[in-house]
């Protein structure tokens, strides 16, 4: 080994390499430079850009801010709502269809068809349909002699409205995700269970669901994740709006960046974000620590 | 020259140490087994051999060099490992070659020696063929092609047969078997059954936890266990190992189910108020026609097990349970009373407190 | 019992089906109202008259950039996702096969993991300023950079699950074979991780076509990739909903190819981390 171990610690480190590089380039480098940026003003001039140290002004009135307030809150709700619906559906169709098997791959192919759509197409679908003059939806409730409604210009329904979307969107791939795991459970449980006479009740509570914990909950833990970054549809159906009925914090920042052109505050707002999320990361990792240590 | 030697090999993996200071001699060209329970530490040990695992203290030797900063194909070994590992994507002709052209051996040598390999083990009509397309033997004999056609200084072989069934693994034992015989290089073997390490070996090795309890020729260990674990390993069906107890003179088994005098015990174990006393099952034999100083007992067979021309006899005498093993077409049947003996020489004595066997 | 099961069974079915329409529908509308005339979309037709008008205008007309931003998407999503399989595979490999120090391999997965879980505007605003300043400003090899980083987390995570299906013994195995460590990775491992990573390199493709946040910040009508120039035709203030619908259902088409092509493989890939 001792003629191979010099070769080795290079494969190693060249392996590795590519890895390390982007993240410290491009992701590590970058938060230094927000860090940097939250505490400046920079503003550009002929094509260069100047800075002036203005200390902790910006992260002050992060604490102030309403719409930024509201942003975090926005997102937080819609994350737990749409994401539970999301897993409800999702779950729910799965257990009744995890017997049927006929067609597969048919039926695979339409339900992840939504998440390989670009989520501005399907930003632009909705607003089609959620047109309030000509959309399929009004046009549908007109049919049964209802009221046409605002839906992405009321600040009631707008977030009801982005939810709506978001459920369309991903439902179908949580419904394959717990899908694959139910089939993927051992039949033999089962069998025990029905020879046993067990009622559906029991058998989803007491063998179904604690044998599909760890699939449900990575999936939970991903899509939850994916519905905090929300961007692309609020872009599209509401910018925001109306007011701040769905303002979504990286839609805020986005605004402040680069609608506004406040870098220095811009910065400042990333990284309170990333402060927040930090903190719900040690939060989640500690109940998880503190669950594994529970006697079952 | 291809002799083997271990120096106080000591593996640990963090606080768990799996190898005591273990040291071996293996001489060229020996049929070395390595046989114990599982997480005795026998494929530890045959990794640290191969090279594909570094001990923690100790040392590897092959033909009186250390080799413990060598790999394993700059040590010149070839392992057969027990899930084959055969390189799913490549033929069966590609993964005999593989080593060999890594090694640089010019190809028609290469080819050679493949067809060569596959020739002995009838693998010729499966050349083209990748391993999904094999049997578990079929593979098993490509696994042990690669490992020949690399001429190496010694064979490893990690419990190829483990994965076989019944039938396959009798008939693979006589290949290996053959194998050692046609290029006498040293190969080491482990496994945990101890069918195998018998019928195998030239040099057993028993191991539990981590240390060699005994390493002798089956004869050896067999008829002179080293201590308790041993004797109780090896042997199918297992040895009976039971407590006795001496009164007056003589040494009781059971409510008195056998009783003999203590001169007729090995000088070591003569002094002792209690040992362990090690009966073979083939050694109780039918009372009638036994020469008189041999110790007799009476039992109930409680379970019988026909196997042909001899059965294995569960006995009870009161809270006490002795398997024998008799010849002879006639059975007994269950609930008989049988009267058997036993020949004071082929029992075995332990000392109960270090496990140790006794012997004149 | 027969009648009842097939009963449930038909139910079942018909649960499905539902499912499928509903996903099904609003994508159908789309690629409807693209080859309907602008007037049968605003009065919500839906008997009409097909034409292709707006795919003429779209790839054709001088006024449109189209081509070049599905030029723009596909060169991005091409690079960046031969970028990303080769740092994530290596990377994952190097951190599960290769003895790479605990200390590091927590904090390369740590740092992995973190990082996912920020929004991408968190680190939009310094990945523009930071750019410009070296010249880079709203180029495609920022744009390509940025989509590789974006997209490692997940790369790194399903090529480490597809890694693992390969048993550490043939690399033992290879070892013995006295196959040094690198030619084990290209001839022993890598042909074996081929499935896997078709399957990450489908997804991280799709990815990154589909990457808006991003492609908005950085790009300019140059660089502009398709989910740009849809934004674009969805604000406009005099809306273009022909336009807006074709260019949709062109966009589609990368998505649509790979789910005929490689349905299996995709779902492969999706489930391959959730389940693992």
């Amino acid at each position: 080994m001792a003629r191979r171990w010099p070769s080795l610690r290079l494969w190693r480190a060249g392996s590795l390499a590519p890895l390390v590089l982007f993240y410290v380039l491009l992701t590590l480098l970058p938060v230094l430079n927000l860090a940097a940026m939250s505490v400046s003003d920079v503003s550009w001039a002929a094509g260069r850009s100047h800075w002036s140290f203005v200390g902790a002004e910006h992260l002050a009135r992060v604490a102030d801010d309403a719409v930024y307030r509201a942003g975090v809150r926005n997102t937080a709700w819609f994350a737990a709502v749409s994401v539970s619906i999301q897993m409800l559906l999702g779950f729910t169709l799965a257990l009744l269809v995890s017997r049927t098997t006929r067609g597969s791959t048919l039926w695979r192919m339409v339900f992840l068809l939504p998440i390989l759509m670009p989520g501005i197409v399907i930003g632009a679908i909705w607003k089609l349909m959620y047109d309030a003059d000509f959309g399929v939806i009004n046009q549908v409730l007109a049919w049964f002699g209802a009221r046409a409604r605002d839906w992405t210009g009321s600040p009631e329904l707008a977030m009801a409205s982005i939810i709506a979307v978001d459920v369309w969107h991903w439902t179908p791939f949580v419904f394959l995700l717990m899908l694959a795991g139910l089939q993927s459970l051992p039949p033999e449980v089962f069998e025990a269970a029905r020879v046993d006479a067990t009622p559906w009740w029991r058998e989803l509570t007491r063998i179904t669901l604690p044998l599909m914990l760890p699939t449900i909950v990575v999936t939970l833990v991903f899509r939850s994740i994916m519905a905090f970054k929300v961007f692309d549809e609020i872009y599209l159906l509401t910018s925001g709006g109306p007011g701040t009925a769905t303002e979504v914090i990286s839609f805020s920042i986005y605004r402040t960046f680069f609608v506004q052109g406040r870098a220095g505050y811009g910065a400042a707002v990333s990284l309170v974000t990333m402060m927040l999320i930090a903190m719900v990361v040690v939060l989640a990792l500690n109940l998880q620590a503190r669950l594994a240590r529970r006697p079952a | 020259m291809s002799s083997i030697a271990l120096r106080g090999l000591v593996r640990r993996f963090g606080a768990v140490t799996t190898l005591h200071g273990i040291d071996l001699e293996i001489a060229d060209g020996a049929f070395v087994v390595l046989v114990g329970p599982s997480g005795c530490g026998k494929s530890t040990l045959l990794r640290l051999v191969a090279g594909l695992d570094q001990p923690s203290a100790g040392q590897v030797l092959m033909n009186g060099r250390v080799v413990n900063d060598l790999g394993p194909a700059e040590r010149d070994v070839a392992m057969v490992f027990q899930n084959y590992s055969l390189y799913p994507h490549m033929t069966v002709r590609r993964n005999l070659a593989f080593g060999l052209e890594n090694l640089r051996v010019p190809p028609g040598q290469i080819a050679e020696r493949v067809d060569e390999a596959a020739r002995v083990l009838e693998l010729t009509a499966l050349l083209e063929r990748k391993p999904a397309q094999l049997s578990g033997g079929q593979r098993q004999r490509v696994a042990m092609g690669r490992a020949m056609v690399r001429q190496p200084q010694a064979f490893l072989f990690d419990e190829p047969l483990s994965n076989l069934d019944a039938q396959l693994r009798a008939s693979m034992r006589v290949e290996i078997k053959k194998l050692h015989r046609r290029n006498g290089r040293t190969l080491v073997y482990v496994t945990h059954d101890q069918v195998e390490a018998m019928t195998l070996a030239d040099i057993i090795v028993v191991m539990r936890t981590g240390r060699i309890e005994q390493a002798g020729s089956p004869a050896e260990v067999f008829e002179r266990p080293a201590n308790l674990f041993v004797a109780g390993f090896i042997g199918s069906p297992a040895m009976n190992l039971r407590a006795v107890e001496r009164h007056d003179g003589a040494f009781t088994l059971g409510d008195d189910t056998l009783r003999m005098a203590a001169e007729l015990a090995p000088a070591p174990a003569r002094s002792l108020q209690r040992a362990v006393l090690g009966i073979r099952p083939d050694d109780l034999r039918p009372a009638a026609g036994a020469p008189v100083h041999w110790p007799r007992l009476t039992a109930a067979a409680k379970v019988v097990e026909p196997m042909g021309s001899e059965c294995i006899v569960t006995l009870g005498a009161g809270p006490l349970e002795l398997t024998a093993r008799l010849h002879g077409r006639s059975l007994p049947s269950e609930g008989d009373a049988l009267e058997l003996a036993v020949d004071p020489a082929t029992l075995h004595w332990f000392d109960p407190q270090s496990e140790r066997a006794l012997y004149p | 019992m027969r009648p009842r099961m097939r009963i449930a069974a038909g139910a079942r079915l018909a649960a499905l089906t539902l499912a499928a329409l509903a996903v099904l529908l609003p994508f159908v509308w789309i690629v409807a109202a693209s080859f309907k005339y602008e007037i049968d979309i605003t009065m919500g037709r839906l008997v009409f008259s097909p034409t292709i008008v707006h795919f003429d205008e779209l790839l054709f007309s001088r006024g449109s950039d189209f081509l070049r931003n599905y030029a723009n998407s596909f060169g991005v999503a091409l690079v960046s996702t031969a970028l990303c399989l080769s740092a994530g595979t290596l990377g994952a490999y190097a951190l599960d096969r290769l003895d790479t120090p605990a200390w590091l391999r927590h904090a390369l997965l740590g740092w992995s993991m973190l990082y996912y879980m920020t929004p991408q505007m968190t680190l939009v605003g310094s990945w523009y300023v930071l750019f410009r300043q070296v010249g880079l400003g709203e180029s495609y090899t920022a744009l390509v950079l940025t989509h590789t980083v974006m997209n490692l987390p997940m790369a790194l995570w399903l090529m480490g699950a597809f890694l693992r299906d390969v048993p550490v013994e043939l690399e033992e195995a290879a070892r013995v074979d006295a196959c040094g460590p690198v030619k084990t990775f290209t001839h022993v491992v890598l042909p074996l991780l081929r499935p896997g990573l078709l399957a990450t390199g489908a997804l991280l493709f799709i990815f990154s076509w589909n990457e808006f946040a991003v492609s908005l910040a950085l790009t300019r009508n140059e660089t502009a990739t398709v989910p740009v120039a849809l934004a674009k035709f969805a604000q406009d203030f005099d809306m273009k909903y022909g336009a807006m619908a074709a260019a949709a259902t062109l966009s589609l088409l990368p998505a649509l190819l790979l789910l005929l092509l490689a349905t299996r493989s995709l779902v492969r890939g999706l489930t391959q981390g959730a389940l693992k």
